[in-house]
């Protein structure tokens, strides 16, 4: 173990590069899908050292695709992704290596963890698969990171179902960080729980993500959120990067019209003056050849239905997707 | 204090379910009866002339006597005991077979679960007499013969079952959560997905137990089975089939512990669908 943590740390410690995926149909699938959009679309992004990536953008964009190819969990179909400066083909063949320092939290609490576990066994199995420890060691490692989640010595002998949903958050989060992992990816850790549980793991994180030195990959459909925990932040619309910037940057300067409409469906953010968006009714519009923001966007023009806009370079560290970001 | 008023709540949730509650019963007390056999009556099942031949039944005989002048009443609690050990033998052999067949066959899925399936078709195909049969003329009568022949007739159904819970657990987050957390095949199957079939199983395996005392009594009233003098009802079913227009009672009174054992598992079986369901577990507590 100790080996491979000091193996030096590459900065970005994550980089993505020109993701694609693409779900196809099964054999004998009996609706064969007219037109198959990539979930994911030519994405690159890279995660700093230490530092925390959020990723925006409504159900469906593909935010939750990335956060599966990062975990090896589906097959790209382009586009290569490297972590600590090797790529996952070579980490495929020492998955238990890779999970050891690249870790998960999940959306939902009360599915994601074994309903016939005890806390502690749920919480220490990592333990037991990626190092030889002695079972004083793992209780030492236990009751440390039990501790670091706000969580007592009296819930290790519970069951899941005993606890609340923050409480079963609390525990996913401690099963994440035991192996002391280097990144951890966040797919939406915080939209199954009450409003008010949610500030605490988000606070819960913010502090994990000081103590620990960890790199984060933060996916949310919620912006505000994003806005609370990451230095930079990717909006995402059907499965490409439409915008990234710094946090302070997108807050105050977002160009894509999309990245407005996130900010103004915030129940508290800025009121529109006037309907700027189209409502959908029924299927989402889909527009193949020019951007695909563009049958709901409202400066939409004649180009924005011809041709697709490339990311380009707007600002320092800020890329945006858009014929009229000016 | 904590742990001892939560079992509590547990068995209270238990007595509340009255099926479960007259099952247990009923099935306690066939269970008293077959255990303490030599101590309830004072004759031996194959003490032939305890009496006088196909006397019906009396203070002194409580099930009457059959042609041989042996007590009924010994035979029939001592049948309880061939029933009863039969049906769990073959029980569980079924549930270890079948429930490790569904669990490859719907963890690993593809080219696996199509063979499994496929024998298991075959399996289902057959009807459980034509394999009683086979059995027989492979080896012979015997309690060995209706132990493989039910066990390989009733099998199929834990593969089903267990297959289509593995089928909806295996997709649960919980499991994907558990590959990230190292986990290698074989804990998956058995720490993850196993312990969450078990619901669906433990009412499935009380029904099978009905089926297996029906089945162990017909392939014994075939001939098939249990060979006399071993008192199995199927067996003193068909030494009374003879004279049941005269001594009727030699027909009736084994019948209805068959009738009362096999009740006591469906009700038994009923309630843990209902108390083992999770849509229902609010309704009890």
């Amino acid at each position: 173990m100790s080996e491979s943590m000091n193996q030096p740390i590459h900065d970005p410690i994550l980089s993505i590069k020109n993701l694609t995926v693409v779900y196809k149909d099964t054999l004998f699938s009996l609706k064969k899908s007219r037109f198959s959009r990539p979930a994911v679309d030519g994405v690159s992004l890279d995660v700093p050292h230490r530092g925390t990536i959020g990723i925006v953008g409504e159900s469906g964009c593909g935010k939750s695709t990335i956060a599966k190819s990062i975990l090896m969990m589906t097959e790209p179909c382009g586009g290569e992704i490297l972590f600590n400066g090797t790529g996952l083909d070579s980490w495929r063949r020492n998955r238990l290596a890779y999970y050891s320092k690249v870790q998960m939290i999940w959306q939902d609490p009360f599915s994601s963890i074994n309903p016939k576990m005890r806390i502690q066994e749920i919480i220490s199995r990592p333990l037991h698969n990626f190092f030889h420890l002695s079972s004083d060691e793992i209780a030492q490692r236990l009751h440390a990171t039990i501790r670091k989640v706000g969580l007592t010595e009296d819930h290790l002998v519970m069951y899941p179902h005993e606890l609340s949903g923050g409480g079963r958050q609390r525990v996913t989060i401690a099963r994440a960080l035991i192996s002391e992992p280097i990144l951890l990816i966040a797919d939406e850790p915080t939209s199954a729980l009450d409003v008010s549980i949610q500030a605490q793991i988000l606070n819960l994180l913010k502090e994990l993500k000081q103590d620990m030195a960890l790199s984060m990959v933060f996916i949310s459909h919620n912006i505000s959120v994003v806005e609370f925990l990451c230095d930079s932040i990717c909006v995402m619309y059907m499965g490409r990067i439409v915008e990234s910037a710094p946090r302070e940057v997108l807050v105050k300067d977002h160009r894509h019209w999309y990245t407005t409409l996130l900010f103004e469906s915030l129940p508290n953010g800025p009121r529109p003056k006037e309907r700027k968006f189209k409502v959908d009714l029924g299927e989402l519009a889909v527009c193949e050849k020019g951007c695909s923001f563009a049958p709901r966007c409202i400066r939409a023009e004649k180009l924005c239905f011809e041709s697709s806009p490339d990311l380009v370079e707007i600002g320092p560290d800020h890329f945006c997707a858009c014929h009229f970001h000016a | 204090m904590k742990i001892d008023r939560k079992i509590d709540r547990k068995i209270k949730k238990y007595i509340n379910n009255k099926k479960f509650l007259i099952g247990s019963c009923m099935l306690l007390v066939m269970v008293v009866l077959s255990l303490f056999a030599p101590l309830i009556t004072g004759y031996g099942y194959d003490e032939t002339f305890v009496g006088p031949a196909l006397e019906p039944p009396s203070k002194d005989y409580w099930f009457g006597t059959d042609r041989l002048g042996r007590d009924m009443f010994t035979r029939v609690i001592y049948g309880t005991r061939i029933s009863l050990i039969s049906a769990l033998t073959i029980t569980s052999i079924c549930f270890a077979i079948g429930v490790l067949l569904g669990l490859l066959a719907g963890y690993y899925g593809g080219v696996i679960d199509m063979f499994v399936m496929r024998v298991v078709d075959i399996f289902f195909s057959l009807p459980w007499v034509l394999i009683g049969l086979l059995v027989v003329v492979i080896r012979g009568p015997g309690l060995l013969s209706v132990v493989i022949s039910l066990s390989l007739a009733y099998f199929p159904s834990f593969t089903r079952i267990t297959r289509s819970v593995v089928l909806s657990v295996r997709e649960q987050d919980f499991v994907i959560a558990a590959r990230l957390t190292g986990e290698s095949n074989a804990n998956i199957i058995f720490r993850y997905i196993l312990p969450n079939c078990f619901s669906a199983l433990i009412v499935q395996a009380s029904i099978i137990m009905s089926f297996a005392i029906l089945g162990e009594a017909a392939l014994s009233y075939l001939g098939y089975g249990i060979r006399p003098p071993e008192p199995s009802w199927g067996v003193l079913l068909q030494q009374s089939t003879n004279y049941m227009w005269d001594n009727s009672y030699l027909v009736i009174l084994p019948g209805l512990f068959i009738v009362f054992t096999v009740l006591s598992f469906n009700f038994m079986g009923d309630g843990l669908r209902d108390l083992l369901d999770p849509r229902y577990k609010r309704a009890y507590e």
